[in-house]
């Protein structure tokens, strides 16, 4: 199979460019002039002869127009039917046909929220009351937090409902808002699906996604820790389910919400494939990428497929994946795009590390801040973490700060060795200013050493240390810096995906 | 031979004194001064100095104090053993030229975090402290200047020259990286100057405003 790479300004010298056999420009660095121009890509896999397009899990990959244009000209679309990525993608659509199955979703509302007359203001009332606070506002083509209101009581329902639809409106195009309980704390927890053109569809398997901040996940794990054979067996029913009920083809994830009780509620459905897709193939042993081309060919799903099927609810093995991002954990994870100075991924026995920088390569303000994905894969998850701590020990960034400190501190942290993680795990257990002080100290020590040793006058170079003579450590007239605060995703439908 | 001894800050901030009785602070012929660069700067900045020959020191970090001693390990390496554990440091020349000239830039990787460093003859770091202590010192009341801490382009900037702020206020929105972040206000003040626009692409360590 021959790959056709495309690529924008920004991106000419990348990676996936110098990989592919053939590459095409399709405009400059700004998304809405490349990536996200659907008649650019389109022409481009049709003047280089292709024959299928696949997504990826960037920009147009769960846009249902983006499929049909591929389709219309007479090529693959490498990924679910448009009409179930349009149907499920509304996720009050998706909360029906969980309901028609007899899917639990997250409590609240099935139908668009209505605040024009004051019948249908009572209705809503109502319904939150009956729902219990504190609830959230979301938006039905939402996704990364946009149009999402937090309600603590009837008083702040009816301006959180008009808000939140009208920051819907912008970002989607689409006011439509619903409510829905705030399940807190709660673990977030994903199915790994796979369907045919046969109507089959198989689960090869579930992920815990929970560690997450600014509803971005930033450590995903497979299996799922402490969940019981059983629990694995009914999720994965579950989500098999909702999915055979959107009639999926090729390769989707279900995500669920898992409350302090033990007890599932289905969230929604992402038609494509997902970033931490590696965490599945390293304990199924399936390429879902190879996959997604065989089914996409209208073959059935693969013997492999279903033998990871068969062992699904009782997987071998754990896998950790940490998200490495241009992103700075001591200043509340604020974005830190810039040059890569020095740049060194682990290795070694059960070490996978899927990126595309090296030394020397800019991360560019554009574009996601996602830069390495660094695996681990071990006989059990204790083995897995200890696995963890060694890679991240080899693991070198220089010249920008990235989320490496925050990664270590996992790994070293009880309580996510206990498998005592929840969406509120990163709030509760990350002091990032604290470590950064204490590293800080650190460095400014080893610096001051080593240049007092290289321009001392003494002249001995090499000779018997004298030592120790460290002066003081003072404080100084303190930094005018203000405080950074982030305030919105740009551009909600074409983040890169959660 | 100079120990330090405990030294406890309500904010938690470094600090330390000596006990051998040298005030601290008047630097001998060799001595490094090292303080964060503005890329590394958080809330409470601190510098050390370091005298010539040392190999090893106390860090008295929210009251606790470690013994770190350091090992070369080459021209950019070194490990340092502290509190039990032993931590690799990478130390090298950092891409980003100084400002002043004298100072050496140096960026550090120890424990994942990258600390931007900026080292200078103690002699003249004095010196240089002693010609700044004029009436605008950087007091609580001299003026503020408020930096970019990330790179980007300014997308917005709500208040002017002339305006009254107060601390949290929302100075300088800066689009990076598909998000919004806004720069707050570090203190109450008036805004004294603003040295970029809408649309203006800003680097970390940029000069954005001044509140006096």
């Amino acid at each position: 199979m021959e790959s056709v790479a495309v690529y924008s300004d920004a991106d000419a010298m990348a990676a996936h460019v110098r990989l592919a056999d053939h590459a095409v420009r399709i405009g400059p660095a700004a998304p809405a002039e490349s990536y996200l121009r659907i008649e650019g890509i389109v022409r481009a896999a049709l003047e280089t002869g292709s024959d299928a397009v696949h997504p990826g899990y960037g920009f147009l990959s769960e846009r249902a127009a983006f499929a049909r244009a591929v389709i219309a000209v007479g090529l693959v679309f490498v990924g679910p039917d448009p009409d179930t990525i349009e149907a499920i993608g509304d996720k009050l659509h998706a909360r029906r046909l969980a309901r028609d199955v007899g899917v639990v979703a997250v409590p609240g509302s099935l139908e668009r929220a209505m605040i024009e007359r004051p019948d249908q203001v009572a209705a809503i009332t109502a319904e939150a009351e009956a729902i219990g606070f504190p609830l959230l506002v979301k938006a039905a083509a939402g996704g990364g937090g946009r149009g999402m209101r937090r309600v603590a009581s009837v008083r702040e329902l009816v301006e959180s409902l008009a808000d939140g639809s009208r920051e819907a409106a912008s970002a989607f195009g689409d006011g439509a808002v619903y409510l829905e309980r705030e399940v807190r704390p709660a673990r977030h927890i994903e199915v790994q699906l796979l369907g045919d053109a046969n109507g089959n569809v198989v689960a090869i398997g579930e992920r815990d996604c929970s560690l997450q901040r600014r509803h971005q996940k930033l450590v995903e794990e497979a299996p799922a820790p402490g969940l019981t054979g059983a629990d694995r067996a009914h999720l994965h029913e579950l989500a098999v389910r909702v999915a055979r009920a959107a009639g999926l083809r090729n390769a989707a994830t279900a995500e669920f919400l898992r409350g302090p009780d033990g007890s599932f509620f289905f969230l929604e459905v992402n038609t494509r494939l997902q970033v931490e897709h590696g965490v599945t193939e390293l304990v199924s042993g399936l390429d879902i990428v190879r996959e997604q081309f065989h089914l996409a060919a209208g073959r059935p799903l693969s013997a492999s497929a279903m033998d990871a099927a068969a062992r699904a609810a009782d997987p071998r093995g754990h896998a950790i994946e940490v998200r490495v991002s241009a992103e700075d954990p001591g200043r509340d994870f604020a974005p830190t795009p810039g040059r890569l100075t020095s740049w060194t991924m682990p290795s070694g026995p059960g070490v996978r590390v899927d990126t595309a920088l090296e030394a020397g390569d800019q991360v560019p303000a554009e574009y996601d801040n996602l830069i390495a994905k660094i695996m681990v894969h071990a006989g059990s998850r204790d083995d897995a973490i200890d696995r963890l701590r060694r890679a991240l020990d080899e693991t070198e960034v220089g010249g920008i700060q990235t989320t490496l400190p925050f990664h270590r501190s996992v790994a070293h942290d009880p309580s996510f060795r206990a498998g005592e993680v929840h969406t509120e795990w990163v709030a509760e257990h990350w002091d990032g200013a604290a470590d950064f002080k204490r590293a800080a100290g650190l460095a400014m020590l080893a610096a001051g050493i080593a240049s007092a040793e290289q321009h001392g006058s003494s002249g001995r170079a090499g000779g018997p240390m004298i030592g120790p003579r460290v002066a003081s450590i003072r404080t100084d007239a303190g930094g005018a810096d203000g405080i950074w605060r982030t305030a919105g995703l740009e551009d909600g439908v074409d983040r890169w995906p959660r | 031979m100079a120990t330090l001894s405990e030294g406890r800050r309500a904010d938690g901030r470094l600090a330390a004194r000596e006990r051998d009785g040298r005030s601290p602070g008047i630097p001998e012929r060799d001595a490094v001064r090292v303080r964060l660069a503005p890329a590394s700067a958080h809330a409470g900045l601190e510098a050390v100095t370091v005298d010539s020959g040392a190999d090893q020191g106390s860090i008295v970090l929210d009251g606790s104090t470690s013994q770190t001693t350091i090992r070369r390990l080459g021209p950019e390496r070194s490990k340092l053993t502290t509190g039990g554990s032993v931590i690799r440091v990478l130390d090298r020349a950092s891409s980003t030229q100084p400002r002043d000239a004298g100072i050496v830039r140096r960026e550090v990787l120890v424990d994942g975090w990258r600390v931007v460093v900026d080292l200078e003859p103690a002699a003249r770091a004095a010196l240089r402290a002693r010609a700044r202590r004029g009436p605008a010192a950087g007091t609580a009341n001299g003026p503020a200047e408020v930096r970019a801490m990330i790179p980007g382009v300014v997308v917005a900037l709500p208040v002017a020259v002339g305006d009254r702020v107060s601390a949290g206020q929302k100075l300088v929105i800066v689009e990076a990286m598909k998000m919004q972040n806004e720069l707050l206000a570090p203190r109450d003040g008036v805004i004294d100057r603003v040295n970029v626009v809408t649309g203006a692409r800003i680097e970390v360590g940029d000069v954005l405003l001044v509140i006096s």
